[in-house]
């Protein structure tokens, strides 16, 4: 049936039931099948998805070889109470660190699809706000003409920020050229300067322009002296939890801020 | 105390039962000690914070929540620095990431000098912290139509300010507060400008659930004494309310019956009346 509407039939969860009924992938859960022991029941063409919750699971799901991954619950659902929302803070990290496509689930109805949009997922899953309402079909057409408008306006951006970008790299070459008395910067960790090795990335840490050796926003942290206390971090804005500081590395130009608890009303 | 008489029958926000109607602020204290001591007298639950920047620059000590150590305290921090719903969210997100629960004070600041909340980006951050599963305590001017929508949106317990926040002023309009009060389906808190315990009676009398003090407590002469007495106003407040005061009246009447009075001759031949 779906093969004659032109729709990818995936199986949940069973790999073995996926290839007996000749399915195009199969979906795993966290607590399924590993992704490695689904890839040689199913072989190399069928597609295989994984339910993510953290950015450090998505990571190792393209890692090991899965060929989308599922985001959420993005916002608290009935189809699975009780499940922890990851809300679009994680969607946001999603589309700025997998190169794998991935579905945004989880809540999802057309009162909150922008704001998903927003936060850069370009691949929607909903269950309770299609099944559940009267006019299905409706519902499923607003949703897709959500993505579509956001798809035009990212082609239309891609072709502006070419230039930008240019620009930026011409800005950023005569900065360099100035600074390159101050070359004095210490091997490891941040500074105001690039070091003399030339190497390190420039970052705006805390509001103030930075350059930094470390690879991850877990060894900044480290290298700022800052492991063992109770700080928060933001990454280009959006919130990332802790678990995740050491899988999210960083690119020049990177907007990072780590915050912490102050005395206020 | 006699135990009917406690003024801890618990107040309830985001499902949880509160140990005092008292909140309390962290910011401005003489010192960590002191607001260590202020916070044991006042015998608060929840207390609140902000989220700024880490001095990179100053190798410092975890500043603030070395001095909760070990307490059993409901953390709520606000997002004041925001300016627009926006960066309210991100605050809020980013305070979530400490791992000390899903509470958080939206407080976006319209005006430098008044820093009274912004009504449209306040419901706007409202709505959508509440859409994340956040326990959201809005702060808001003393507007009843606002406090209304902000519960629509979701709100788990009301912040209306008695006046501008670090004023003193007490409450500026207490018809208002009682309006928002007597209209409300979830709990209602005094948030900012209150001065001295009187007014945290006061807001109490008005009938609020609870109220939030931080600059009356840390810039007194005594902080820890003060945080006492403003227990002590919050309890007054709320056993007053429970046990109804009588009503306002033009005229005197005295406390005993005037059968039997000495001189009631005396008094009726001077041209006193009855």
């Amino acid at each position: 049936m779906t093969r004659r509407h032109g729709v990818l039939f995936i199986v949940n969860d069973d790999a073995e039931l996926a290839l007996a009924a000749d399915a195009d992938g199969v979906h795993l859960g966290q607590a399924d099948l590993p992704l490695n022991e689904a890839r040689r029941i199913v072989g190399k063409s069928m597609l295989i998805g994984i339910s993510t919750h953290a950015l450090s699971q998505a990571l190792k799901a393209e890692r090991d070889g899965a060929d989308y991954v599922g985001v959420g619950p993005v916002y608290p659902t009935a189809t699975k109470p009780g499940r922890q929302a990851v809300t679009t803070a994680y969607v946001a990290v999603a589309a700025s660190q997998l190169r794998i496509p991935f579905f945004a689930i989880g809540g999802i109805s057309p009162a909150t699809a922008e704001e998903v949009l927003a936060a850069g997922a370009r691949r929607l899953c909903a269950v309770s706000a299609v099944v559940g309402h009267a006019d299905p079909a409706a519902v499923c057409v607003t949703l897709k003409r959500s993505i579509e408008r956001w798809e035009a306006e990212d082609a239309l951006r891609r072709s502006q920020s070419l230039s930008i970008a240019e620009n930026a790299k011409r800005t950023e070459a005569a900065r360099l050229g100035k600074t390159e008395e101050t070359l004095n910067a210490p091997a490891v960790g941040t500074s105001e300067a690039p070091n003399a090795a030339g190497t390190g990335i420039p970052l705006l840490l805390n509001g103030k322009r930075t350059w930094c050796e470390s690879v991850s926003l877990g060894a900044l942290a480290g290298a700022l002296g800052l492991a063992g206390r109770r700080v928060m971090a933001e990454l280009n804005g959006q919130a990332v939890p802790r678990a995740d500081w050491d899988a999210v590395p960083l690119c020049p130009d990177d907007r990072v801020e780590f915050v912490q608890f102050v005395g206020g009303g | 105390m006699n135990a009917a008489y406690s003024p801890y029958s618990p107040l309830r926000i985001g499902g949880i039962a509160l140990r005092s109607r008292l909140f309390l602020g962290t910011g401005r204290y003489p010192s960590p000690a002191v607001m260590r001591e202020a916070l044991e007298a006042s015998g608060a639950h929840v207390v609140t914070f902000a989220v700024r920047r880490i001095d990179l620059d100053v190798a410092e000590d975890d500043p603030l929540l070395g001095q909760m150590g070990g307490k059993d305290l409901i953390y709520l921090p606000n997002t004041s620095g925001a300016s627009t719903a926006d960066e309210a969210v991100r605050i809020a997100r980013l305070a979530k990431e400490a791992g000390l629960g899903n509470w958080v004070k939206v407080e976006i600041s319209g005006h430098p000098r008044l820093l009274l909340p912004d009504p449209a980006e306040t419901l706007r951050a409202t709505e959508r912290l509440a859409r994340e599963g956040f326990t959201v305590l809005p702060y808001t001017s003393d507007d009843p139509m606002q406090a209304l929508r902000l519960e629509e949106a979701g709100a788990a317990a009301i912040m209306p300010g008695g006046s501008p926040i670090g004023t003193g002023l007490g409450i500026l309009n207490p018809y208002h507060i009682g309006w928002i009060v007597e209209n409300a389906g979830v709990p209602v808190i005094v948030d900012a400008g209150l001065g001295s315990a009187a007014d945290a009676a006061t807001a109490m009398e008005l009938g609020a659930d609870g109220i939030l003090v931080n600059t009356p407590v840390a810039k007194a002469r005594d902080p820890v004494a003060m945080a006492a007495a403003m227990r002590l106003g919050v309890e007054a407040g709320w056993l007053s309310r429970q046990a109804g005061r009588i009503p306002r009246r033009a005229y005197a009447s005295a406390s005993s019956d005037e059968t039997g009075a000495l001189f009631a001759e005396a008094t009726s031949a001077r041209g006193g009346r009855p």
